[in-house]
């Protein structure tokens, strides 16, 4: 597998995953059962943090097939970008 | 039924973010504000979490048929990245109203110029897709700067960066479009998780939306290649045009404001 298909992979499974993990707890919130609320707020957090980290690991997957081609200054690029974004995350800067 | 209602909208903003690069939020801030009275401050956080989806859904097709440069958007995104830490100290110390002003001048001439199509190459999708850039260094200084205005000023990276591949670059519309939508991802995401620690992500209110938004980003992402690039970048002038008064609107309201 060559490093776009690796990287599209990744995006598509998380976009895939996330929508359905989003899907499903509209559509549990649809029952009228309210039991099922709980497991709609895991569902809609489970969604959320699959989509934040799907970017990211976008990047871990670039870096690395880059860095297999023997491409090391965007594998470099990838892990600057990663510890850049830590810092602004942490610090609160990005909007 | 608001939740139909919330997919609909997902569904336009995430399609069209999707074939312009713009992420979507620009439309749906307004949207959520103006057209279903959410406070801005659950809008913003919810329309960054949409942006991530439409970057997920749409660039996943963009990197598999090699619209999407990946080798660019790494380039670009260490210079953003490192633009939006700089701007972010620097906010304390500089009036945004003047930056406002001044880059809401900018954008309605970058408007113009790509409206009227000057400068910059028409090239529909390349064979291979593989599209050489020029002028990486001034895209790199860009892309500071482009990086810096989005953290003072709150605006999208798509609008300033799109601009720069395609006329400052040589990027094609659509491959810069494209790559584009590969990169706001990340910066958004780094955005969202900011938002999420502080706990200001209303979840419930974004799910619908989201999963509009990945629909749309994926419908907009297949359309994308068949659209005339006049097109599409006549439509980015006009979100151009919208963001270059929305800061000159913000730089005016501040420089002079109601007594």
């Amino acid at each position: 597998m060559d490093g776009e298909r690796a990287i599209a992979l990744v995006l598509r499974a998380g976009a895939f995953l996330a929508g359905l993990c989003f899907l499903v707890s509209i559509l549990l919130e649809a029952v009228p059962a309210a039991p099922l609320a709980q497991d709609a707020d895991y569902l809609r957090a489970a969604g959320a943090t699959l989509l934040v980290v799907t970017p990211v690991a976008r990047l871990l997957v670039a870096g690395v097939a880059l860095g297999l081609r023997g491409e090391y200054r965007y594998s470099t690029y990838a892990a600057v970008i990663l510890a850049l974004l830590m810092a602004a995350a942490g610090l609160g800067f990005t909007r | 039924m608001t939740e139909l209602l919330l997919i609909a909208v997902g569904l336009f903003a995430g399609g069209l973010g999707a074939m312009l690069g713009v992420g979507g939020g620009i439309l749906l801030v307004p949207i959520l504000v103006l057209g279903m009275h959410a406070p801005v401050e659950s809008a913003v956080p919810a329309s960054l979490l949409c942006v991530v989806a439409t970057s997920c859904g749409a660039a996943a097709n963009y990197v598999e048929h090699r619209l999407a440069d990946v080798r660019l958007a790494l380039t670009l995104e260490v210079a953003t990245v490192s633009g939006a830490l700089a701007g972010g100290f620097l906010a304390a110390l500089v009036e945004p109203s003047l930056i406002a002003f001044g880059l809401g001048l900018f954008l309605l001439y970058v408007a113009v110029q790509l409206y009227l199509g000057r400068a910059v190459r028409d090239v529909e999708v390349p064979a291979g897709g593989e599209a050489v850039a020029v002028n990486v260094p001034l895209g790199m200084v860009g892309s500071v700067v482009a990086g810096g205005l989005s953290a003072l000023l709150g605006v999208g990276g798509g609008p300033l960066k799109i601009p720069l591949m395609n006329m400052g670059m040589k990027v094609p519309f659509k491959i810069a479009t494209a790559t584009s939508n590969l990169m706001i991802g990340v910066t958004a995401a780094a955005s969202v998780a900011t938002y999420a620690l502080r706990g200001r992500l209303d979840l419930h209110a974004a799910a619908p939306l989201v999963v509009g938004v990945l629909a749309g980003s994926v419908a907009g992402s297949k359309l994308m290649p068949r659209v005339p690039t006049p097109w599409l970048k006549r439509v980015f002038s006009a979100f151009v045009v919208v963001l270059g008064a929305q800061m000159l609107w913000k730089g005016g309201t501040a420089l002079w404001p109601r007594r």
